[in-house]
């Protein structure tokens, strides 16, 4: 029974990370209608250049904050000269993010090599008890961090003036324009938050697993399942994918074994995708003008 | 892409000449490009000329190269038999995987496609008692011609390099039929293709399994040049890298996916010498052709002849 | 009259889609070698039919019989096996193929060549491309396009590219033609070069149904006519009949009487009677715009003065609509100029000119689903939140747009009442009228000078319609100025203070709402002309080589 909730907990938490990359993909997407492959490669690049950045011998908020100005600034750069060119084409707009994932991944590689980094917990190493289950408390910060983040995205978009605007562009973006509302503004707006979730998503866990160049991938895909789980264009729906997600995985791994944990994740997307592509929530509508 | 008689002299006397220097690097470097250049025809066809996307070809190289490798230590079938019996078991697969992802499209078929390679991947890895596991499989039996096998580089060049060409050439002649149009038409317009006629999904179908053929032949060649399989060179990246051979050629060309999976190759060995930095040049290649040059290699060099011409007058 | 079956016979057909009945019970038959127009007002449900026909979509109810053989419900692919070919409106050429190219694929289907012979070379296959290439060359022969075979079809001229659908879908060797607004966005040589090779299939032994909005092609063309309107088949019959069956008049240019007479005020004198003192607020001078390969606009010039309604009216497809996007900067001008307040309008962006007091309520409505009614209204107020486009600034004044929002929802509220009830409802919830209030309502929001309305009272009951006519006379009264484009001419015109009446691009006819009203001109714009008929060849051959 105490093995069932450390299963649950420990999937409660990689789904927190999974949900967060799914919610970096949802801003992109309702802007500018593109996936960006390169989502998972954000959350392994913040990771890794706030660890090379506290390596330095800054003390670590100084590093968690670099990486997250380092990966928005990645995302505005990869908006303005990869994405914009490319506006209309949605097969080209998929390559040149892999593209771009590929490019970054190589970038830390080349930069860092291929160990693995670790990242000091943020609080602290001696696990905490709880009904028995033994939980790091780098655990409850990464429950924490992604409850804030989907909480306070929800409430950017629900209640403030500008998060509104954001919507209104993704679900009309021809009406949006007729208001005045500047939608390359937005898009740009988008990448930077994109950016800015993935950093902090692989920030958060980096001191739970440990982060090196190839993490990316297997992240971002994994991110984008708990997307199509949801439907594409919700954000909470990508947070509960996530979290749905991971605890399933965590299950598989502790009853099954860990190799088919990779498994799941495609299993389950291949089965949304043709089921129902819309996902849980319904990917959100959009006026096709 | 009709090559004129200049270019295909030129490339039969480097080609020739390869061997004949001597050089057992250059042999084995050139055999991989023919190796990778398989596959990336094939993909050229479905990805350029009917305008869909897989992130996932790698699936078929490996289970072209396992099936092969398998059929040969498991079942004592002969290499000449293996290989076509490989592909098409895995034609059968790609039949049935198309009617269900073709009903996808855009970034829903890319990220299918992906999952399915990776699916296939994992099973590689995991499915011990067939595979090996990560370990992969050893001691597979070269073929053999005339009595003599060929596990030299020297003597499996001109096997490569035929079934490479012979494959370049059938593409040229599917797109030069009727198909090859109706492929084009499909990746321009699929509402209007539909409305002269064309069985859109069927069509898919079909590129789907053939492009896979190209590249489960190419496996299953490699199994028995290499003698052993694991499963690390068919995974994501693999696929990512026939993408980059596929853009790099321009997409929808024959002759440029060679160009391309040279171009990959040559550079990938001289950026990895240099120290990882392949990785990086291939995400680099792959965003600027995509962004800049989307007709690749060949655009490129249009585009240079036609400013010499231009300087030159 | 011959005794045979029709060969194409549409029988009780119905289609609803997303709560809409786009037709209701349509039954009408072709016979072979006919040339059958299908026309109607927008959202009448023609290209739902023609859609219907072709195989995108299957009816909600009743059949399509092609030669005694129900083919509704069937994939495009096989209705075009059975012998039913059809151009797009959209044209959905193949771009990046040669022009003969494209006429080829019209005959892939039937090569009969399979993969496997192609990829190993058998002789089989480049027979049969040469007998493609071949009959690809009559057809283009047919069309006067035999000399820029070679050319990329995206570098065709509209007129070309319209003739070059048309020898593809010949290409197919289907008898019975869809042409889908064959004519839209030709030139008068053009459009006579396409009525010439037409009016020659039915020779060939080629059936033709033709959805059009250029009457003056139905005029030469079409030997029968179906009119339909919201769903139904109003009318059937020769050309002359339906041009003066008075269903169809009223059909297309609306109810008479349809508004109750302007109160007194300020303006209760109709401006237009006397030369205007001010300047205008906006002009539009000898604009040209090509939109999506087609000529949309040509030569058009227009004048709006301050605290004036403009009605701007004309047949679907006469170019209104582009005409507004143009000037609210979403399309560009290939020619001519745009002046706002006397300064031309340049280059600016659509955002810039919403800044400057335009404001454009698009047809169709275009809300926000999604969001309430509130949040449709507080973002129209976006420009003036943001009045550069400068966020950083908009943080800085904490409190005084949320006033502001609030201050001009009260006014927008006190317009249109009902809202004010919806205030929390999602907008996609609301009925047509009360979403076409929210359109307009979310457009005033910005505080305009100028209100541009495309269509308002489309898909909207009479009632409503008179309801949102009356609305736009209280806004004129309290000195907005507001540019209205309809296709209900006569409720437009008669709370307008001046109109323009376009055709195929063109403005035909202008003066004062009253003038506009009695000229049989605007008839004729929208049903055409009695003494139409197909002119005589030769014609300059516009196909011929010598440039675009």
């Amino acid at each position: 029974m105490v093995e069932l909730l450390q299963y649950l907990i420990g999937g409660l938490v990689v789904g927190s990370i999974y949900g967060l990359v799914g919610v970096g993909y949802t801003g992109v997407y309702n802007v500018t209608r593109i996936v960006n492959f390169a989502q998972g490669d954000f959350a392994m690049l913040g990771a890794m250049s706030a660890i090379a950045v506290y390596e330095l011998g800054l003390p670590l908020p100084v590093a968690i904050g670099a990486g997250i100005v380092a990966v928005s600034g990645v995302g505005a750069a990869l908006e303005r000269w990869a994405i914009r060119p490319a506006r209309a084409d949605e097969v080209r707009g998929i390559i040149i993010t892999l593209g771009a994932g590929v490019f970054l991944e190589g970038l830390a590689l080349t930069l860092w090599g291929t160990d693995a980094k670790p990242m000091p917990a943020f609080a602290g190493d001696r696990p905490l008890g709880f009904l028995g289950a033994a939980i790091p408390p780098q655990s409850l910060w990464v429950l924490g961090t992604a409850l804030v983040l989907v909480v306070g995205l929800h409430l950017f978009f629900q209640a403030t003036y500008l998060g509104k605007a954001f919507r209104a562009c993704a679900v009309n973006p021809y009406a949006a324009k007729l208001s005045g509302i500047d939608v390359r503004t937005m898009a740009v707006i988008s990448f930077v938050l994109s950016g800015a979730l993935g950093a902090v998503a692989g920030i958060i866990v980096a001191p739970i697993v440990l982060v090196q160049y190839d993490t990316g991938i297997p992240l971002g895909i994994k991110g984008f399942v708990a997307c199509i789980i949801g439907g594409l264009g919700k954000p909470t729906g990508a947070a509960v994918g996530g979290l749905l997600l991971g605890v399933l995985e965590a299950f598989a791994t502790g009853l099954l074994s860990s190799g088919y944990k990779n498994a799941i994740a495609f299993v389950l997307l291949l089965v949304f995708l043709f089921v129902r592509p819309g996902g849980l929530f319904g990917e959100l509508e959009r006026v096709e003008s | 892409m009709a090559w004129s008689l200049a270019w295909r002299l030129l490339l039969g006397v480097g080609l020739a000449a390869i061997p004949l220097s001597g050089s057992a690097y250059l042999t084995n470097l050139l055999t991989v490009i023919a190796l990778h250049a398989l596959p990336a025809i094939g993909l050229s066809l479905l990805m350029g000329y009917t305008g869909q996307i897989s992130i996932g070809h790698a699936a078929f190289y490996g289970l072209g190269a396992y099936g092969s490798a398998l059929l040969a230590l498991r079942g004592g079938v002969d290499p000449w038999l293996g290989i076509p019996l490989a592909a098409t078991m895995v034609a059968l697969v790609a039949w049935g995987l198309g009617w269900l992802i073709f009903r996808l499209r855009g970034h829903h078929l890319a990220v299918a496609t992906l999952g399915l390679g990776i699916i296939v991947y994992v099973a590689l890895v995991e499915l011990r008692a067939w595979t090996g596991g990560p370990n992969g499989l050893s001691g597979i039996p070269p073929l053999r011609l005339f009595g003599r096998a060929l596990d030299t580089d020297f003597r499996f060049y001109p096997l490569a390099w035929g079934a490479c060409l012979a494959g370049a050439a059938m593409a040229g002649n599917l797109i030069r039929a009727p198909v090859g149009l109706a492929m084009r038409a499909v990746r321009e317009s699929e509402r209007a293709a539909a409305s002269l006629g064309v069985d859109v999904a069927a069509l898919k179908r079909r590129v789907f399994v053939v492009s896979a053929i190209y590249a489960s032949v190419a496996g299953g060649l490699y199994a028995h040049y290499i003698g052993y399989v694991s499963p690390q060179p068919f995974g994501v990246v693999f696929s990512i890298r026939l993408i980059v051979m596929v853009a790099v050629g321009g997409f929808a060309n024959v002759g440029g996916a060679l160009f391309g999976a040279a171009f990959v190759t040559v550079a990938g060995e001289v950026l990895q010498g240099l120290g990882h930095y392949d990785v990086m040049g291939f995400g680099l290649t792959l965003v600027l052709v995509m962004v800049l040059l989307p007709g690749g290699l060949p655009q490129l060099l249009r585009r240079l002849s036609v400013r010499l011409r231009e300087a030159r007058s | 009259m011959t005794a045979a079956p029709p060969l194409l016979s549409i029988e009780g057909v119905s289609h609803r889609f997303a709560g809409l009945q786009a037709l209701r019970d349509v039954s009408f038959c072709v016979r072979a070698g006919e040339m059958l127009a299908l026309i109607g007002p927008n959202g009448a449900g023609k290209t739902t039919l023609l859609n219907i026909l072709a195989g995108s979509l299957r009816p909600t109810e009743g059949t399509v019989r092609f030669r005694g053989r129900a083919i509704e419900g069937q994939p495009p692919h096989r209705i075009n096996r059975l012998g039913i070919a059809r151009t797009f409106q959209s044209l959905e050429l193949f771009p990046s193929l040669a022009v003969r190219e494209n006429v080829m694929a019209g005959g892939v289907a039937r090569a009969g060549v399979g993969p496997l012979a192609s990829a190993l070379g058998w002789p089989t296959a480049p027979r049969a491309r040469l007998a493609l290439e071949r009959a690809a060359e009559a057809h283009l022969r047919l069309v006067g396009l035999e000399h820029r075979g070679d050319e990329a079809a995206a570098v065709l001229p509209a007129g070309q590219q319209r003739l070059l659908a048309v020898a593809r879908a010949l290409a197919t060797g289907g008898e019975c033609l869809l042409l889908d607004e064959p004519g839209a966005g030709l030139n008068p040589a053009e459009k006579a070069r396409l009525a010439e090779v037409i009016a020659r299939l039915p020779g060939e032994g080629k059936t033709l149904i033709f959805v059009e909005h250029d009457m003056t092609l139905v005029g030469w063309l079409a030997e029968r006519i179906v009119v339909l309107d919201h769903g139904e088949l109003i009318a059937e019959g020769t050309p002359e009949a339906v041009r003066g069956d008075p269903r169809v008049v009223r059909a297309y240019l609306g109810e008479p009487g349809a508004v109750p007479a302007r109160t007194s005020g300020p303006c209760a004198t109709p401006l237009a009677e006397t030369r205007p003192p001010a300047d205008p607020l906006l002009v539009v001078k000898d604009v040209d715009v090509a939109y999506g390969g087609l000529r949309a606009l040509q030569g058009v010039s227009l004048e709006v003065y301050p605290s004036e309604i403009v009605a701007l009216v004309g047949a679907n497809g006469a170019g209104k609509s582009t005409l507004l996007r143009a000037i609210s900067r979403m399309v560009p001008l290939e020619g001519g100029a745009i002046l706002w307040d006397g300064d031309s309008v340049g280059a600016r962006s659509a955002e810039a000119m919403v800044r400057a007091g335009l404001s454009h309520v698009p047809e169709g409505r275009q809300l926000y689903p999604s969001l309430t009614v509130w949040d449709n209204l507080a973002l129209g107020h976006y420009s003036r939140v943001f009045p550069d486009g400068n966020l950083v600034r908009r943080v800085l004044r904490r409190h005084r747009w949320r006033d502001d929002i609030r201050a001009r929802a009260e006014e927008v509220f006190a317009l249109f009442p009902i809202l004010r009830e919806r205030r929390a409802q999602r907008a996609g919830t609301l009925s047509g009228g009360e979403g076409q209030m929210l359109a307009m309502g979310r457009a005033l929001m910005s505080a305009p000078r100028l209100l541009m309305l495309d269509e308002p009272s489309l898909g909207l009951a009479p009632q409503v319609t008179r309801e949102i006519m009356g609305r736009l006379v209280r806004l004129r009264e309290e000195g907005l100025t507001i540019l209205l484009v309809e296709q209900n001419a006569r409720a437009a015109l008669e709370i307008a203070d001046r109109g323009y009446v376009l055709e195929t691009g063109r403005v035909v006819a202008t003066g004062s709402g009253r003038q506009l009203l009695r000229d049989p001109e605007i008839a004729h714009a929208y049903l055409g002309r009695p003494t139409d008929r197909l002119p005589a060849g030769p014609f300059p051959d516009s196909t011929r080589a010598t440039g675009p």
